[in-house]
């Protein structure tokens, strides 16, 4: 690993890590939103007790309105990476799946169970029930959230464990220090305000500009408080997590193989802060604080997810797993996936196109009946 | 971890017919004959009373039928935007509202959680078996995602800006809707059918000779019909749920809906295709050879019948009104005779996971002579949960074996349980019959180890069948084990051939 990611590795391996990297990252924006918007709702919903209707609020609105499909979109997206997984690290992930067992199968239901909620938090009905409810519905939501996080935690730390694995199947205990388990959980909830503040910071920019009276939305303090805040809560746990793993994770981290995206990483975080700092001063979401927000958002995001990845492939025996991947590349197919892929992205932007001329020919009466 | 570096790794020997054992760490044994490696072991969970093959069932059906309701739903609504848009049916724009919800609510959430839920399942089930199906298929997997983020995105499009939408824009959304999730279907229906109908790609081992299979379009027509049938039946139910409508309102949508009932006349003619294409072993356990296949097959032909039946001449040609208790009843015949027919579809398989691949217990048909000489348990690094309750090591060895071989399909007491159908069996019966697994059922895998281990599974069963005494005799007669050895060596290591009685009658006739 004496060149920087993805160039020390063999072709299919670099390749099939880089389509993991790149699809998780499209999974973490959803999800990211969802997660945070969840945990800012179940704030909200509780700070303000029973006297203010939430819905009121543009941030809070937009949240509800827009959770159950990016709840949706993440989905879907992460069928993607999970697929990669399963020619990368097919084994280890496999191990792990399997020692975790009905706990690992518990993540379904609670999903499904956090999905219909989200529908029931974006109905009017629930902000007419009793502050109790509304309060016990919000919180199970991020709850269930916050326990698939940690699912997927705990499947990742057992996918990298292969000398425990005799001993927790026998035992079924799972060998990892609170400590580590908080760290990485810490990293993604604090990363996931950074990023759900920059999505509905975009929306509520939208409203703003095609509000007539052009008036600020409220909420732009707000989202830059709570970029900052997580961006600051994710990077501390982040470090603090390296300076505690074993050396030769942090001699991959630290080394050619990723210090260039430590180096993203953190330029990306300071964007993100620039960005944030434009919004507070203006109290407004303006354009150019945002685009620079999510320049800086999706360099973090990038950096983060390969030095995640950096410490993963120093956990395992990597180099055994090329084998399999250059026998992966080798079954064909390829091709499909890239017309299929080209063609899909037009026709959704096609989609996004047709939806807006739709409503203008709409508004115009142009219907064809 | 201590590294092993990769032009040291004996994976990358090649060896001829030389078989090595590699320690690492002295955690892990690698083996190795030739360039053929020993599959990776997994730690394999017990489900109780379940069989593993069950909880799998229990999630795939669920997951198929809705996904197949999410593809019929598509081409369905498309159908009543059309009625709305050309003014041939007053209410087609309210029954369209309505129906996407119902598609959203359901299909969107459990449909899609279930389908991610397969792949948990499967990897809790066999590993190996979705491992094959992901490492030969990937791309096209990956493929079928991005019909899926397009479903996604014009779903939803359609789904929040309708009502301000004009209808020719509306319908394309709902036309792109529909082709995303039946061309979801067409990716998926080939990497499926590929495990019963490998075909050319078994020698060619070209993705598209495995992707266009013999079962491909019999099986995609198949569950196409199957697809526009549940939609017309969650249609029936949907309209009766529309309250603000009158019944004669309601009754036409219904009659609208039945139109997507018509294909289900081709229903026979595409399982006959079907059954055709079938390999004649899997066609035996459908039509016969095995109860359980052949009850499931006929309850999803009665079903089936059932509904195309009151279709046909209730709904489309007497154009009678179906209230909600009987629609749902229909969806729930249409539910039994989804969950039949993917039992005969899972089940057919057998003995194999993916046919000439790997059997069912996730060994591979070319690994099993090899686990002859050395045994199954060689590379299996994970002990025994409440070691402690186990007599002695050979039977803590049968129960390892029973592990590795059996329990995907089968549980001790519970379903399909080795304890009662093995029950009649004296010890001698049990180790010929171990012993020649593929002859003594042709759907059986063949014993893939040694004569000590069929030994240690025969005391393994029958101390389990005799209620798990705390003192075992162990069983270590020489005869008996070389007797064993004999038998293994007279079952082969090939698969069991069904029509072998046949065929030696009619070589004796010939002669």
């Amino acid at each position: 690993m004496n060149a920087i990611f993805p160039f020390g590795l063999p072709h299919p391996t670099a390749v099939y890590v880089t389509l993991f990297l790149l699809t998780f990252i499209l999974h973490q924006a959803f999800m990211h939103y969802v997660l945070a918007g969840s945990l800012y709702l179940t704030w909200a919903t509780i700070r303000q007790g029973q006297t203010t209707c939430l819905t009121e609020q543009p941030l809070s609105a937009t949240l509800r309105d827009w959770m159950p499909f990016l709840l949706s979109a993440a989905i879907t997206a992460g069928v993607a990476p999970l697929l990669f997984i399963q020619i990368v690290y097919q084994y280890q992930f496999y191990t792990a799946n399997l020692l975790l067992w009905w706990r690992w199968g518990v993540v379904v239901p609670v999903m499904i169970i956090a999905f219909y909620l989200l529908y029931l938090i974006k109905s009017r009905t629930l902000w007419n029930w009793p502050y109790a409810v509304r309060a016990a519905v919000v919180v199970a939501t991020s709850t269930s959230f916050v326990f698939v996080g940690f699912c997927w935690t705990i499947n990742h730390l057992l996918a990298n464990s292969e000398a425990d694995w005799p001993e927790i199947y026998l035992t079924g205990r799972l060998p990892f220090s609170v400590v580590a388990v908080i760290l990485r959980m810490l990293v993604w909830i604090g990363g996931s305000f950074a990023t759900m503040s920059v999505i509905v910071g975009w929306q509520l920019q939208y409203r703003q500009s095609t509000d007539s009276d052009g008036g600020s939305v409220a909420g732009s303090r707000s989202l830059a408080g709570m970029s900052i805040c997580g961006l600051a809560a994710s990077l501390i746990a982040g470090t603090t997590y390296v300076a505690l793993s074993g050396t030769a994770s942090r001699s991959l981290v630290l080394g050619t193989f990723s210090l260039p995206f430590v180096l993203l990483t953190i330029c990306g975080a300071i964007l993100q802060a620039i960005g944030w700092s434009l919004q507070w001063r203006s109290n407004r979401l303006g354009v150019f604080g945002l685009a620079t927000a999510t320049t800086g958002l999706l360099m973090t995001l990038l950096g983060v997810s390969v030095i995640r990845e950096a410490i993963r492939i120093s956990a395992v025996d990597f180099a055994s797993l090329y084998p399999r991947h250059v026998e992966a590349a080798n079954v064909g197919g390829f091709g499909v996936f890239v017309v299929a892929a080209i063609a899909v992205t037009f026709v959704i932007a096609w989609c996004v196109r047709l939806v807006k001329m739709g409503m203008h020919d709409a508004g115009h009466g142009q219907s064809i009946q | 971890m201590n590294k092993t570096p990769l032009k040291n790794s004996p994976r990358n020997c090649d060896f001829d017919w030389m078989l090595l054992v590699f320690l690492e760490d002295a955690r892990t044994i690698t083996l190795m004959r030739g360039t053929q490696k020993m599959s990776d072991v997994y730690p394999i969970n017990d489900y109780g009373p379940l069989m593993p093959g069950l909880v799998m069932a229990g999630v795939a059906i669920v997951h198929v039928f809705l996904a197949q309701f999410a593809v019929g739903g598509g081409i369905l609504l498309c159908y009543f935007q059309w009625l709305a848009m050309t003014g041939r049916e007053p209410h087609a724009r309210q029954f369209v509202e309505g129906y996407f919800k119902l598609l959203v609510l359901i299909s969107f959430v459990v449909g899609a959680l279930t389908g991610v839920g397969i792949w948990f399942t499967a990897i809790q089930v066999s590993p190996a078996t979705i491992g094959a199906m992901v490492d030969n298929f990937h791309w096209l997997w990956a493929t079928e995602w991005t019909f899926f983020c397009l479903e996604i995105v014009s779903g939803y499009c359609f789904y929040r800006y309708h009502s301000r939408l004009n209808d020719r824009t509306a319908m394309t959304l709902l036309a792109i809707y529909a082709i995303a999730s039946w061309l979801s279907l067409f990716v998926i229906n080939g990497i499926l059918s590929w495990q019963l109908t490998p075909g050319r790609w078994l020698e060619t081992r070209n993705i598209f000779d495995g992707f266009f299979n013999p079962s491909f379009w019999p099986s995609l027509l198949f569950r196409t019909v199957v697809s526009l049938t549940l939609s017309a039946l969650a249609a029936c139910v949907v309209t009766n749920l529309m309250w603000s409508l009158d019944r004669e309102a309601r009754r036409a949508l219904i009659n609208r809906a039945a139109h997507l009932l018509i294909p289900m006349v081709l229903m026979p003619f595409l399982g006959i295709w079907f059954l055709a294409v079938m390999p004649a072993d899997s066609r035996s356990w459908v039509l016969g050879g095995s109860p359980a296949m052949m009850l499931f097959f006929s309850i999803s032909i009665g079903s089936s019948l059932a509904i195309g039946t009151y279709a046909i001449i209730g709904m489309v040609l007497q154009r009678l009104y179906i209230n909600g208790a009987t629609a749902m009843l229909m969806l729930m015949l249409a539910f039994g005779a989804t969950a039949g027919g993917e039992f005969v579809r899972e089940g057919s398989r057998k003995p194999y996971s993916i046919r000439h691949l790997l059997y069912s217990n996730s060994i591979k048909p070319e690994e099993v002579d090899l686990l002859r000489e050395v045994g199954s348990l060689r590379n299996d690094r994970y002990g025994l949960r409440q070691d402690a309750q186990y007599p002695n090591d050979q039977v803590r060895i049968g129960s390892k074996v029973f592990r590795r071989q059996c329990s995907v399909c089968h549980t001790v007491h519970g379903t399909n349980a080795v304890a009662e159908l093995t029950g009649s069996w004296d010890e001698n019966q049990m180790r010929i019959n171990f012993a020649k697994l593929q002859h003594t059922k042709p759907f059986m895998p063949p014993f893939a180890g040694t004569a000590d281990e069929v030994e240690s599974l025969v005391q393994f069963v029958n101390w389990s069948s005799d209620h798990r005494p705390a003192r075992w005799p162990t069983s270590e007669n020489p005869e008996t084990l070389a007797q064993i050895a004999d038998w293994l060596k007279e079952a082969g290591t090939a698969p069991g051939d069904f029509a072998q009685n046949r065929k030696r009658t009619s070589s004796r006739q010939h002669e």
